[in-house]
C-alpha cells in the first residue's frame, strides 16, 4: 500500500508582520506523504516547518492552496492526526494513566475499557509501572513517552510531531528516537516529524524534506534508502548525514564533498 | 526505563549531607526555624504587657494580656464565648461560600469571554475600591439590621478577590492545553470542566485564600451593624460597658482565629500544589 495519506497542494500561508507587511511563512509548497511513511521536515528556524505541521493538524488554514488528508480538505483538528509537542503538554492535574485515558474519556469510552487501553499503551512506551504517578514526578523523556501513549491511545492514522525530542538530553533523545522508529514501524503510522537535528532526520525518515526560509519553501527532498533498524555509525549513515549537512550549507573545510546518493535518486523520488 | 532514570539522577546533591555528618548541628537550625514564629508572638505579648504595665495608660484604657485572659475565662464560664465565636464562624462561612459560589462561575464566564470582560472590567474596577465599610448605611437601609447586612459586608469583601483571581486564572491557562483538548475532539462543555477549570484551579485557589483573609477582616465590621451575636457584637457590647479587657480579648480571638484559618487554607493549597508539582515559586 502506498496510497497518499497527506497531500499538500501549492500551499501558501501569509502572515502580516507587526508593521502590517505581508510575510510568506510558506510559499507554494507541495508535498505528498504516503500512508505509513516517515517524513522529516528539516530546516533552520523560520523556514515554515511548524507552520506546515499546524496546517496539516488543522490548527491553522492556508492562505491559498489545499491540505488534503485521505482526499478530504482539512477543516480543523481531528483525532486521526495527533500532535506531539516539544513541551509534552501533559495535563499536570491528571495522573499518567489519566492523561493517557483523556482522549478515550472525551469520546465516551466506558471507564474499564479505556483503562485497559491506556494500560496497554503505557506498556508499549515502557511506563507500565508509572500509571499512578503525576507528570511532574517523571523525567522529560518519560513525560514525552506519556504524551506519545496518550496520542496513540486514540489510534490515529498519523502523528504530527513538532520537535518532540528537542528539550531532551542527547542520550534520552536517542533512546526515544529508537522507540518512535520501532513504534512507527510496528503500528504502521504515517509520521510527519519536524526537527532541526540532521542526525535525527537521517535516523528516522524515509524522506527528508529540507526546507529554506524567507519565504518558507521546500529546498530539496532527500530519500533515505537505509535499511531499518538503522545504525548511527555505519558508512551509509555517515555519508547521508554529510549529504544533508551539505544541502543545509554546512560544509567541512578540507573534505571535498561527494554525494552518497546514486545520481538517479538525487531528485525527488520514491525510496 | 530505570536506565533513563539513573542517567538523569543528579550526582551533586548528596555531597553536603556527607560533609555535615552526624554532629547534630543540623537539628538546632531546624528547631530554631520551628520556634521563630512563636518567638514573634511572644514578643508581641511581651510588648503589650510591658506597655500595659508601664503606667502610660490606666488599666481601664489598656488592660494587659493577663486581664484579657481573665476576661476570656469569665466569658467562658458565663457560657457566652463559644456561642459568639460560633455565630461569627457561621456568618463568615455562609457569606464566604456564597461569595465563592457567585464569583468563581462569574469569573469563569468572564475569563472565557474576553469581549464580555472588556465591558465588565471597568465596572468592577470602579466598584472594587469602595470599601465594604462604605456600604454600611445602604446595607442597613436595604437589609435592615442583624444577620443580613453582616453577611452582605463579608460577601462584598470576599467577592472581588475571588472574581478577579478566577478571571485572570482562566485567561492564563496555557493555550497548548486547549490545543491538545481540541485535537482529541473535546467538546466545549468538556473543555470547560475537564481542562479550563482544573488548569486554572491552582491560581483560583490562591485567590480564594486572599478572599478568606479579606472576608475575615470585615467580619467584625459587619457584625457591628446591629447583630446580636458574634465577636463583632461582643466588641460593641463591651464598649457600651467600657469593658476594655473584653474588647481586647475579642480582638485577640479574631486575630487567633484568622491565623488558624489562614494556616489551614495555606496547608490545603500546599497539598494541592504538591499534587500538581508546583513549587511555591510558581506563584507570583
Amino acid at each position: 500500500m502506498s496510497a497518499t495519506a497527506i497531500r499538500i497542494d501549492r500551499v501558501t500561508r501569509r502572515y502580516r508582520d507587526r508593521s502590517g507587511n505581508p510575510q510568506d511563512a510558506l510559499l507554494d509548497v507541495s508535498l505528498d506523504v504516503r500512508s505509513g511513511e516517515f517524513v522529516c521536515l528539516l530546516g533552520p528556524s523560520g523556514c515554515g516547518k511548524t507552520t506546515l505541521l499546524n496546517l496539516v493538524a488543522g490548527f491553522d488554514r492556508p492562505s491559498s492552496g489545499h491540505v488534503l488528508v485521505d482526499e478530504h480538505e482539512v477543516s480543523g483538528p481531528d483525532r486521526s492526526r495527533m500532535c506531539i509537542f516539544q513541551s509534552y503538554a501533559l495535563y499536570p492535574w491528571r495522573s499518567v494513566l489519566g492523561n493517557v485515558e483523556y482522549g478515550l474519556e472525551v469520546r465516551g469510552v466506558p471507564r474499564a475499557e479505556r483503562r485497559a487501553v491506556a494500560e496497554d499503551y503505557l506498556r508499549l512506551v515502557g511506563l507500565a509501572g508509572f500509571a499512578a504517578h503525576h507528570p511532574h514526578q517523571l523525567s522529560g523523556g518519560m513525560q514525552q513517552r506519556v504524551a506519545l501513549a496518550r496520542a496513540l491511545a486514540v489510534d490515529p492514522e498519523s502523528l504530527l510531531m513538532d520537535e518532540p525530542f528537542g528539550a531532551l538530553d542527547a542520550l534520552t533523545r536517542m533512546r526515544l528516537q529508537d522507540e518512535i522508529a520501532r513504534i512507527a514501524l510496528e503500528r504502521s503510522k504515517t509520521i510527519l516529524f519536524v526537527t532541526h537535528d540532521v542526525e535525527e532526520s537521517v535516523f528516522l525518515a524515509d524522506r527528508i524534506v529540507v526546507m529554506a526560509p524567507s519565504p518558507g519553501r521546500i529546498q530539496r527532498i532527500i530519500p533515505v534508502p537505509l535499511k531499518r533498524p538503522r545504525c548511527r555509525t555505519n558508512d551509509g549513515f555517515i555519508a547521508l548525514r554529510a549529504e544533508v549537512l551539505h544541502e543545509l550549507g554546512v560544509v567541512h573545510p578540507g573534505e571535498p564533498f561527494r554525494s552518497a546518493l546514486p545520481t538517479h535518486s538525487r531528485q525527488e523520488s520514491t525510496p | 526505563m530505570s536506565a533513563e532514570a539513573t542517567t538523569l539522577a543528579p550526582a551533586a546533591a548528596p555531597r553536603r549531607t556527607q560533609r555535615r555528618g552526624f554532629d547534630g548541628r543540623a537539628v538546632v537550625p531546624a528547631l530554631r526555624r520551628k520556634l521563630l514564629p512563636f518567638a514573634g508572638i511572644a514578643l508581641l505579648l511581651g510588648t503589650w504587657h510591658a506597655l500595659a504595665a508601664s503606667g502610660l495608660y490606666t488599666a481601664e484604657q489598656l488592660p494587659g494580656p493577663l486581664d484579657a485572659l481573665r476576661a476570656s475565662r469569665e466569658a467562658w464560664s458565663e457560657g457566652s464565648l463559644l456561642p459568639h465565636v460560633g455565630a461569627s464562624l457561621a456568618r463568615f462561612a455562609f457569606a464566604y461560600l456564597a461569595a465563592v459560589l457567585v464569583a468563581v462561575p462569574l469569573g469563569l464566564v468572564f475569563g472565557l469571554r474576553p469581549a464580555l470582560w472588556k465591558a465588565t472590567d471597568p465596572v468592577i474596577q470602579v466598584l472594587r475600591p469602595i470599601s465594604p465599610v462604605a456600604w454600611f448605611p445602604l446595607a442597613v437601609l436595604w437589609l435592615g439590621i442583624g444577620n443580613l447586612p453582616a453577611i452582605a459586608i463579608i460577601f462584598v469583601a470576599a467577592f472581588y478577590p475571588a472574581l478577579l483571581a478566577t478571571v485572570s486564572a482562566v485567561r492564563r491557562v496555557d493555550p497548548i492545553y486547549v490545543r491538545v483538548a481540541r485535537n482529541f475532539g473535546t467538546r466545549d462543555y468538556q473543555l470547560v470542566f475537564k481542562v479550563i477549570v482544573p488548569a486554572a484551579f491552582p491560581q483560583i485557589a490562591m485567590g480564594l485564600r486572599i478572599a478568606v483573609g479579606a472576608a475575615w477582616v470585615y467580619l467584625v465590621a459587619g457584625e457591628m451593624l446591629g447583630a446580636r451575636s458574634g465577636l463583632g457584637f461582643l466588641i460593641i457590647d463591651a464598649r457600651n460597658f467600657l469593658r476594655t479587657d473584653l474588647i481586647l480579648m475579642a480582638m485577640a480571638m479574631v486575630g487567633a482565629i484568622g491565623l488558624v484559618i489562614d494556616r489551614g487554607v495555606a496547608w490545603l493549597e500546599r497539598r494541592l500544589d504538591a499534587r500538581w508539582g508546583l513549587s511555591p515559586e510558581d506563584h507570583p
